[in-house]
């Protein structure tokens, strides 16, 4: 039965900019691409099994055999020798468990605008999707290790700078006959408890964010998931310790936190349940999801400029550089990592606003 | 306590930190580089200590390490001229104009290139400049012509965040100031309003542009590798890969007392407009 309009009712466009106010649009399409993201990751592997891509060994030079339907369609290509099994060299081997092992022969040219390379290769002769699909799941390893990471220490120093107050560190010259004059002009204006446990947040905050990185990236001798999670973890820990910090100095002389004081609640208590659980919530939340955006942005970086994780999004454009400057009407291997570089980062960003809208249209 | 004390005492505090953090900060990056798994050049397992050495002798400021700093820093104020540009008068108009559609189109496009990494968009830039402009952006002995110097202020001043982030404050602070007591009766007495808006929007949007610097710099490396422009920033990323120790001490030592400046300047002014923040 076809729905009965009333006049006066709103109809979906119209209520496009309420939905906005309260979050719930920004929230909506941050979820579905997040979901896109688990689903590609978690399809990566059995699509890359199933479909046989060509593996990821760099000795092999493919003469881009294979092109897709979105370039058939809409552009048009060199045509390419695609007798790949002949450019394959001698003695090459897989890993086991790379996920881009290859199962019998590559595809002839007739067969391969199918399925197996629906968005084209690369000049290595890789499926652009199976890329795509690679980068989602190292997106989501680097993003919730490094969110884990950046949220446990930029909570502990936020709590720290937050709750050891602003006490100058040399207030005691201020008691007894010491406070007058220079002294107690020195006591006053020493640095405080927090502002010391805020040194850290403080000193990295004051880097440009990709040249501590590569510093801190030299500590190994190679980039394994784990450097690239710490390095990218530490650069995002002023942000959460400046949002907490802020919120605690606030929340510290309410009257709950005072009479949980006066009541003999341990301290480890008020800042665990009264402080982190039940009001700072929000805050971890929203940080939550800037902080994913800000892992893709600087992991694509790194991955461009050569020192990112091995199946990256920044990578697969780092590679077909060129193209840019002697396009040849090839441009699906720059666009389509591009595209999902930039709809993740406003994802995440979109899903964050959404939150924080969120919880100010609650409280 | 007189003004001028009160001044000396402001700007003594301030140096007294900035120094504490620039050695704090270069220390930091010296246990980072000693610890770091390559093995350093020969004759450069340098100790910090002969570092500050060399640095109060200015042993490593060479020309080329000032035309370098030179070069980063022009690109660095030239996206943040082209972002101011951009960002405040559409921050300013969206706050007065909140239902009009094309401005919410304008910011809204304006997000989503803030939200595309550096590199994607300069390569979107060559693209353009190659297409449509025919323009080059070959290296002409050691200079580059302005057109390729304009399309990199473009590529670091849209995509680094810096626009989206001055938009919203000059959005957020044109509406907090229209609706202040004060505002109203300037209008009311029919006197030119801008003056006192101006001085009140000058503090918050010297906050956020001290804060953006820091985002600048580090998109500087980005654009310095694509457009293979020789700055601290490419020089840096370089250096930090070979186990350079001097070379990124110094790097640091730079950066770190140019971002210390901005926020001293921006401390100093405030302070000035509004004297309470002493």
């Amino acid at each position: 039965m076809p729905r009965v309009f009333r006049i006066g009712q709103k109809g979906l466009l119209s209520r496009i900019p309420a939905l906005t106010r309260k979050g719930i649009l920004g929230i909506s399409f941050g979820t579905l691409v997040v979901l896109l993201i688990v689903v590609g990751a978690l399809y990566s592997k059995p699509y890359a099994k199933k479909f046989g891509r060509g593996h990821l060994h760099l000795e092999h030079k493919y003469e881009r055999p294979h092109i897709g339907i979105f370039e058939k369609v809409f552009c048009h290509t060199n045509d390419q020798s695609d007798d790949s099994s002949e450019s394959r060299s001698a003695g090459d081997e897989y890993e086991e468990d790379d996920i881009y092992q290859e199962e019998g022969n590559p595809e002839s040219r007739e067969d391969s605008a199918s399925m197996l390379y629906p968005l084209g290769a690369d000049k290595n002769g890789r499926g652009i999707l199976a890329g795509l699909l690679a980068g989602c799941w190292t997106v989501l390893q680097c993003g919730v290790l490094s969110v884990g990471l950046t949220l446990l220490l930029g909570t502990t120093f936020g709590v720290l700078s937050g709750y050891l107050g602003r006490a100058p560190i040399l207030a005691f010259l201020k008691k007894g006959r010491l406070m007058e004059g220079k002294v107690g002009a020195i006591a006053s204006s020493s640095v405080s408890l927090g502002e010391l446990a805020n040194l850290l947040p403080t000193l990295v905050n004051i880097f440009p964010r990709l040249v501590l990185v590569i510093i801190i990236l030299t500590l190994w001798k190679e980039i394994e998931i784990w450097s690239v999670v710490i390095a990218i973890g530490i650069i995002n820990v002023p942000k959460v310790s400046y949002a907490i910090k802020d919120k605690i100095e606030h929340l510290k002389n309410q009257e709950f936190i005072e009479a949980a004081r006066e009541l003999g609640v341990p301290h480890r208590r008020i800042i665990l349940k009264h402080i982190l659980w039940y009001s700072c919530k929000p805050i971890i939340l929203v940080q939550m999801a800037y902080i994913f955006a800000e892992v893709v942005l600087v992991e694509s970086s790194l991955s461009y400029l050569g020192y990112g994780l091995p199946h990256s999004w920044g990578g697969m454009i780092a590679l077909e550089r060129d193209l840019i400057l002697h396009p040849g009407g090839v441009y699906w291997p720059f666009v389509f990592p591009a595209a999902a570089i930039v709809i993740a980062i406003i994802a995440f960003n979109a899903l964050g606003d959404g939150l924080s809208r969120w919880f100010q249209t609650r409280s | 306590m007189t003004v001028k004390n009160s001044l000396s005492v402001f700007l003594l505090r301030n140096i007294i930190i900035g120094l504490v953090i620039i050695f704090l900060a270069t220390l930091m990056v010296s246990t980072l580089m000693h610890s770091a798994s390559h093995q350093p050049r020969e004759g450069e397992q340098m100790s910090y200590f002969e570092w500050v050495q060399g640095l109060l002798a200015l042993d490593f400021f060479d020309g080329q390490f000032f035309v370098k700093t030179y070069r980063t820093l022009i690109l660095t104020f030239g996206s943040l001229i082209v972002s101011l540009l951009l960002a405040l008068p559409l921050g300013i108009v969206s706050a007065r104009k909140r239902d009009s559609k094309p401005l919410r189109f304008l910011t809204g496009l304006a997000d989503l290139v803030c939200s595309t990494p550096v590199f994607v968009t300069a390569y979107l830039f060559i693209l353009v400049g190659i297409k449509l402009f025919e323009q080059s952006f070959a290296v002409v002995g050691s200079e580059r012509s302005s057109f390729a110097l304009l399309v990199m202020f473009l590529t670091l001043g849209l995509s680094n965040g810096t626009v989206s982030e001055i938009m919203r404050h000059a959005r957020e602070e044109t509406v907090r100031i229209s609706e202040q007591g004060y505002i109203t009766a300037v209008v009311a007495r029919g006197v030119n309003y801008k003056r006192h808006f101006a001085k009140s929007l000058l503090i918050p949007l010297l906050n956020i542009v001290s804060s953006r610097m820091v985002y600048l710099l580090s998109g500087a490396v980005v654009v310095e590798h694509v457009f293979t422009w020789e700055g601290i920033g490419k020089w840096s990323w370089d250096s930090a890969l070979a186990g350079d120790y001097p070379v990124v001490m110094s790097i640091t030592f730079i950066m770190v007392l140019f971002v210390l400046l901005v926020r001293f300047g921006n401390s100093l002014v405030a302070s000035h407009v509004d004297l309470r923040r002493r």
